[in-house]
């Protein structure tokens, strides 16, 4: 894992990587059984980078996230049967919360635009020392919203903490490939690779509904 | 006294700024350049941020600017432009009280100007006016489209009471003409 060696730990993590690993099982099992009404994207593979990147990250910050957001909102502290009855109504792929902040989008890149706009509306006071981090895959990060917002932020010194989770694609399609190299990983942001046992969507399972 | 389009438009986006907290965010807000920017008033310039031309990251910085608690005006001084913000408009701020059950609730305008065809005609990429579509297309946002026949400080007014999402969308031909109820 890359660009944590100037962050300070504000956080004790209450879950641990088989908390989360539990979670994303029980979530897979009520999918199976075909009792949510709408796509679940699962977390596997990354507990242990998520835990220590989510005690740098104090729950008075705001947190952006993707489609596959499940680790990100209970490690941010969203509220976990709020969390699961959103999974359940078909919801998962836009968890949203303000207590704690917590936005997430099935845009590809969509959330950089959003979580660039929190940290200039945080950087013009003072008194708010609220920090954004925003959660995207080494597909977004290629895009050219990415450059903007990295520009834009890192040029007026904004509170915006880019973390790309580099699982090689974006969906199915190979991200080095498709662009015939991948990006080096820039100043300030945070970046770790992993392998999940879940597809991009579901579970690896038919369902029949 | 004469009261035209342009001057109430002026005074309007005064009175948000000034009144309600409103900051400007675009190309033109603090530096102008142009139509729009005679309605932003001098006495307003800081409360104005002059931002680089990348509308989809505009439109998405207005909607994170209101997550943090800032109402936000967002300029674009042509139609043709701002539809290069579309995405951020209609999968984000349009969707924002859907996905959130009404917990975030930004107070955002969205101010868009159709570029006139007289006295100069500014051509295919600067001159449209896609306020129908949008209005088809847009489930949450509030439209308003201030033709000849509309006071635009009927529009603001509404606005200054009740906060939300709006796009609002003013036609550079009128600026000089006399509003209603003047």
């Amino acid at each position: 894992m890359l660009g944590l060696e100037e962050l300070a730990v504000v956080r004790e993590v209450k879950f641990t990587s088989a908390d989360l690993k539990q979670f994303e099982e029980d979530i897979a099992k009520e999918y199976e059984n075909g009792s949510i009404k709408g796509p679940i994207h699962l977390s596997d593979g990354n507990e242990e980078e998520l835990i220590k990147i989510f005690s740098y990250i104090s729950s008075n910050d705001f947190v952006f996230s993707a489609w596959r957001n499940h680790y990100h909102a209970l490690l941010h502290g969203v509220d976990q049967k709020y969390l699961s009855d959103e999974i359940r109504e078909g919801r998962s792929m836009g968890i949203m919360s303000n207590q704690p902040n917590f936005f997430s989008s099935s845009i590809v890149g969509g959330i950089i635009p959003v979580a660039l706009g929190t940290a200039l509306a945080y950087s013009r006071h003072e008194n708010i020392e609220k920090k954004v981090w925003c959660f995207i895959g080494d597909m977004t990060y290629e895009s050219g919203l990415f450059w903007e917002a990295y520009k834009f932020s890192r040029y007026h010194n904004l509170p915006l903490n880019f973390i790309v989770e580099d699982n090689g694609k974006s969906v199915t399609t190979d991200t080095k490939v498709t662009w015939n190299s991948k990006m080096e990983v820039l100043d300030g942001v945070i970046w770790y690779s992993y392998k999940s046992k879940f597809p991009h969507h579901g579970t690896g399972k038919w369902v029949n509904f | 006294m004469k009261y035209t389009y342009k001057q109430c438009l002026t005074d309007c986006t005064s009175k948000l700024v000034q009144e309600k907290g409103y900051l400007i965010i675009g190309q033109g807000a603090r530096d102008g350049g142009h139509g729009m920017c005679a309605t932003i008033e001098e006495k307003l310039k800081d409360s104005c941020i002059e931002l680089p031309v990348f509308e989809e990251t505009q439109t998405g910085i207005a909607l994170g600017m209101g997550l943090a608690g800032e109402n936000i005006i967002s300029i674009y001084p042509r139609f043709d432009f701002f539809i290069s913000g579309m995405s951020q408009l209609i999968n984000h701020s349009d969707k924002i009280n859907l996905m959130s059950h009404g917990k975030f609730k930004p107070n955002i305008i969205f101010r868009v100007g159709v570029g006139a065809k007289v006295p100069l005609d500014a051509g295919p990429q600067h001159t449209n006016n896609y306020t129908n579509q949008f209005k088809e297309m847009l489930t949450w946002i509030k439209v308003h489209e201030i033709s000849k026949s509309v006071d635009p400080s009927k529009i603001f007014d509404e606005i200054y009471e009740n906060g939300g999402i709006h796009l609002v969308v003013e036609h550079y031909e009128y600026y000089g003409d006399i509003v209603c109820g003047s």
